[in-house]
């Protein structure tokens, strides 16, 4: 039986190059996975336009490294004539009229899109429950009580259940590296503009990033070196010279500096992760890397998930305000215009997403301006000032990614926010806020599930993370992982 | 404090063109107490007063595309994915009363 799906990119690549696969094949495999999948991963299978690529590819381009590679795009990047729903019940129906940047970059490679993939509605949600088709699950878990996270909830359950070697997603407040925590997945996040966010659906724009799963830290490099660089239609991509990271990377850290900050690892609830961790703080020791305990106020780690909220929330209020139906996506008539887009908006979203954007024009209200959104950009200042201040003595921060593995679902609707959660369940955020490279890597299973530790580094130094990561995948071994049934 | 209670909820909402069921109000008000009462700690920051807000992670500089004219979209792409149309324009029920 062909396992080459069951590879890393690499690996495929090659395979592909000494003819022991086609790309038919591969596209081929990874549909019929594709139309199994039990965990409600996908918003629209892209069979027809799978194949019709596959049997247009260039035979020029096979040494491109993602030429015949099949992968799935989360459900927010736009698709010309594809599907693009968001995951929300107000955009039932839509179908872009052009491609988002990230998409074009990687069918230009020759790489094969398999299928959209679900999310929390809009990007906005950390549960991968939220999504107009409900819960997306965790291929570590068939009782299917566990979450994978999100909200790129059906991009990671699909890499990590061996559909697609590659699964493109989008990351907020932590919506790809949370999610690889909890699927033992590779979750990277590079630098805020170093990847065009052209054609993705904004939730946040100060904070959204394009981010992508993979299952071993090489491929991760080979990706970003394809989807890096200016775009014209993307006023914050970057123009600064590009590095070539495959060709660059290395697992050498000796002499290297890790910060790990003392109070998020504290507030790790789970013992296995956390001895697991200080495990692998001295197995990086050992290679030669210095590490660093610093601290960073518990006052201001409180305020790092209010203020996303009211950050995130505003941001979202506002760029969502153009979903009413009426130039595309799913409309209920009214007997007034005014009826008619509350009506269309009332119906067409979540409650969750909802709330999301109420908080947001709550902290926006005139009265409200500047002692809660205004503070909140200076919090946020400030928290990124002390970060900045960190990484200037440190090369890295290493952290645990999450508190614990992969939540239970719970059905019953609860704040998002209140006293029992820890600053280690959201720390993620802080790459958001200052939009710092920022990776996540498994490090150990507790209970039959994965768990991952996350490197964030200094503004587009990307080739740091990447070597840290490599050093500790070489440590863990713990490298292209799936649960076994799928192999 | 701020003040939040379901009467100003409900006008946000209104404002932003949805309503929400009851049980979403009772959330946000916990959820907005809560955010309140963690930002009214941060008064105690002194350095949030020398400190300008956020809007991006860095400053971005020089990125403005050249001013060059370009194709755009065709009347049919952009009538695509409306649902009522009439004419080559998109109808919807009276805006002006």
């Amino acid at each position: 039986m062909n396992n080459y799906l069951d590879m890393t990119i690499l690996e495929i690549h090659e395979a592909l190059l000494n003819n022991k696969v086609t790309p038919l094949e591969l596209v081929k495999i990874a549909l019929s996975r594709a139309k199994q999948d039990t965990n409600n991963a996908f918003e629209y299978i892209s069979e027809k336009e799978a194949l019709e690529m596959v049997a247009h590819l260039d035979e020029a381009k096979k040494n491109n490294l993602l030429w015949g590679i099949p992968f799935v795009l989360k459900d927010n990047f736009s698709t010309k004539d594809i599907p693009t729903t968001g995951s929300s019940n107000i955009l039932n129906g839509y179908k872009p009229v052009f491609n988002s940047e990230v998409y074009q970059r990687l069918i230009d490679q020759g790489a094969i899109l398999i299928g959209k993939t679900t999310l929390d509605e809009l990007g906005m949600g950390g549960t991968g429950s939220s999504g107009h088709l409900g819960k997306t699950f965790n291929p570590w878990d068939k009782k299917h009580q566990h979450q994978v996270g999100g909200s790129s909830c059906g991009s990671a359950s699909a890499t990590c259940s061996g559909i697609v070697p590659l699964g493109i997603g989008s990351d907020t407040g932590d919506s790809v590296r949370k999610p690889a925590s909890n699927a033992g997945l590779v979750g990277f996040k590079p630098t805020w503009g170093l990847i065009s966010r052209y054609g993705l659906i904004p939730f946040a724009q100060s904070l959204d990033h394009v981010a992508y799963f993979t299952r071993s830290v090489k491929d991760s490099a080979l990706v970003l070196d394809i989807l890096q660089g200016r775009d014209e239609k993307d006023a914050t991509s970057t123009s600064k010279t590009l590095v070539n990271h495959l060709d660059n990377i290395t697992s050498n850290i000796n002499g290297k500096r890790i910060a790990v900050i003392d109070e998020i690892l504290e507030s790790v609830n789970n013992q296995t992760i956390k001895g697991t961790f200080l495990n692998t703080l001295d197995a990086l020791k050992a290679k030669g890397a210095i590490i660093n305990h610093v601290s960073l106020d518990k006052k201001i780690c409180d305020l790092i998930y209010p203020t996303y909220i009211i950050l995130s929330g505003a941001e979202s209020s506002s760029n969502n305000a153009n979903l009413n139906g009426i130039s595309f996506g799913s409309r209920i008539d009214g007997k007034t215009y005014e009826e008619m887009v509350k009506n269309t908006r009332t119906t067409g979203f979540s409650e969750k997403s909802k709330r999301r954007m109420t908080i947001g024009g709550f902290v926006l209200r005139k009265e409200n301006y500047d002692e809660l959104y205004v503070k909140a950009q200076k919090i946020r200042h400030l928290i990124v000032n002390k970060v900045n201040e960190i990484l200037k003595d440190n090369d890295i921060i290493y952290l645990p990614a999450s508190s614990d593995i992969a939540p239970i679902f719970d059905d019953v609707e609860k704040p998002i926010l209140s006293n029992k959660q820890t600053v280690a369940d959201n720390h993620l955020v802080l790459g958001n806020f200052a939009g710092l490279p920022s990776l996540t890597l498994p490090i150990g299973f507790d209970k039959g599930l994965p768990f991952g530790a996350n490197f964030m580094g200094k503004a587009f130094d990307e080739i740091t993370v990447l070597d840290f990561s490599l050093a500790l995948e070489d440590i863990t071994g713990l490298k292209n992982l799936q649960p076994k049934e799928n192999k | 404090m701020k003040k939040v209670d379901k009467a100003i909820l409900k006008d946000t909402a209104n404002k932003l063109l949805f309503d929400l069921n009851d049980e979403s109000y009772d959330i946000l008000l916990d959820e907005l107490n809560f955010i309140v009462a963690e930002m009214d700690k941060a008064s105690s920051f002194t350095e949030l007063s020398n400190i300008s807000p956020m809007v991006f992670p860095y400053e971005i500089e020089g990125q403005l595309k050249e001013d060059v004219a370009i194709t755009p979209l065709s009347r049919e792409e952009v009538l695509k994915n409306a649902s009522d149309i009439q004419d080559g324009q998109i109808r919807i029920p009276k805006v002006i009363k």
